[in-house]
């Protein structure tokens, strides 16, 4: 096996055993090559993109059970660009010693991409005192993994000194500790409902228990879903014929379609209409009225009203300014 | 109706009623991106209902939320995509966008531009 190969190996098992254990936010950077390493890389990349997603997702199944851990990095950089002070999480991230940090240029710990946009931005930092902003970096672990950020940049200025200093922040999503918490907050429970004896009713912390939706529940209204989306312009039938046609039941449909996707079956149909006759209003030529009919609307004064209900103007001024 | 255009990251191109768009070698696709691709193609197809053809090899990547808005916002006014593959890179881009983003209209990857047009012809 070749060396650049073996290399790259050892980076997708590295960014496994991140994964793993929570960490959904490293990738592999890419190269130009196209075999079956790189098309893993891809993939492993685009799913950790995926995991990561659904873990900030509020409105997802089971919400409930999944814990945010918030890991934070932050660092102390001085007007030589080079970094006085971090803390040990980003040492962790990055799995840097606290001594290769300290010292350095903040620029050595961006990919080559980031380097570029972080130069601009430090222009523009030093000739302000007071500057808020935020910026996508991807820092470069030891390891040659990637993590693509969202950095909120503060400049402070000192009292007593003349020199200004710029604080980095980057905040993202671990369930690292997950089990840990999970565990505490299960026997927690456990105690105050100990009468109950019901190891069940230990599981939900609310009053309410939550209804569990099961893989095939979930797979019919995804299916629900993409139906919608797919028929925007037809009429849309009850919602227990729609249920009924899904293989579900009126309850289940009403109460996991919230739980999937935050919002009801009517209000997400009626999202979605006004949505695709926005594109069309800005980039076709179609008369208004058409595309009132093409997304389902039954006449064009209601299409109008709850269009600017949604987006504040009527689609007649959206139509003009798109020209 | 235009039958040439080109942005930063893409070539569109219409032949025989089919839109052929093909995009840059090594581009990264981001939101920015996918949304000016989209809006460029609307405002070459004004109004009217097309099938695509896309070519995907060049793109060396493509974001999360590229590829939600391309599943959600990119479908408008397409009658069908066939998409242009080379395994084993772009092949597996594909599989994934159409497995995770579910897009709304028929949807088909081929690795020759042949395949692919006998496909759409064939809708």
């Amino acid at each position: 096996m070749s060396k650049i190969k073996k290399k790259r190996l050892k980076q997708i098992e590295q960014m496994l055993i991140e994964m793993s254990v929570g960490n959904f936010f490293y990738r592999i950077e890419r190269s130009v090559k196209n075999d079956n390493v790189e098309a893993l890389v891809i993939t492993l990349n685009m799913m950790a993109e995926e995991l990561q997603e659904a873990m900030v997702h509020q409105g997802y199944v089971n919400a409930h059970g999944t814990i945010k851990h918030i890991v934070q990095m932050n660092f102390i950089i001085d007007a030589q660009g080079l970094v006085q002070a971090t803390n040990q999480r980003a040492c962790t991230i990055l799995s840097k010693l606290r001594t290769d940090i300290i010292g350095k240029p903040f620029l050595s710990f961006l990919i080559d991409d980031s380097k570029t946009k972080w130069q601009k931005i430090w222009g523009v930092l030093k000739q302000k005192t007071l500057y808020d902003t935020s910026l996508d970096l991807s820092f470069k672990t030891k390891g040659n993994l990637i993590i693509p950020t969202a950095c909120y940049i503060t400049n402070i200025s000192h009292t007593n000194k003349n020199e200004p200093t710029t604080l980095l922040t980057v905040v993202l999503h671990s369930n690292d500790q997950l089990e840990l918490e999970k565990d505490l907050k299960k026997s927690l429970i456990r105690i105050s409902s100990r009468q109950k004896k019901d190891s069940d009713v230990a599981e939900s912390s609310n009053l309410r228990p939550k209804i569990k939706l099961t893989f095939d529940d979930i797979k019919k209204l995804q299916k629900g879903h993409d139906i919608i989306i797919n028929n925007l312009e037809k009429d849309f039938p009850s919602l227990k014929d729609f249920a009924l046609q899904l293989g579900t039941n009126e309850f289940k449909l009403k109460y996991g379609f919230k739980e999937l996707y935050g919002t009801s079956v009517y209000r997400f149909l009626k999202k979605e209409r006004l949505r695709k006759s926005k594109m069309l209003i800005q980039h076709s030529e179609l008369p208004l009225k058409s595309i009132s009919n093409m997304v389902g609307f039954k006449s064009f004064p209601h299409f109008s009203r709850a269009f600017k209900q949604r987006y504040g103007y009527t689609p007649s001024a959206l139509r003009k300014k798109s020209k | 109706m235009l039958d040439f255009y080109e942005n930063d990251f893409a070539t569109y191109k219409l032949e025989d009623d089919v839109l052929v768009i093909i995009y840059r070698d090594g581009v990264v696709v981001d939101l920015k991106a996918a949304v000016q691709v989209v809006e460029d193609r609307l405002m070459l197809q004004q109004g009217e209902r097309l099938a695509v053809l896309v070519d995907i090899r060049g793109i060396k990547e493509i974001n999360k939320s590229a590829r939600d808005y391309l599943a959600l916002e990119g479908s408008v006014l397409i009658k069908a995509v066939a998409i242009i593959v080379e395994p084993p890179v772009s092949e597996m881009l594909s599989t994934f966008y159409l497995r995770t983003s579910k897009p709304p209209i028929p949807n088909e990857s081929f690795n020759s531009i042949e395949e692919a047009k006998l496909f759409l012809e064939s809708l």
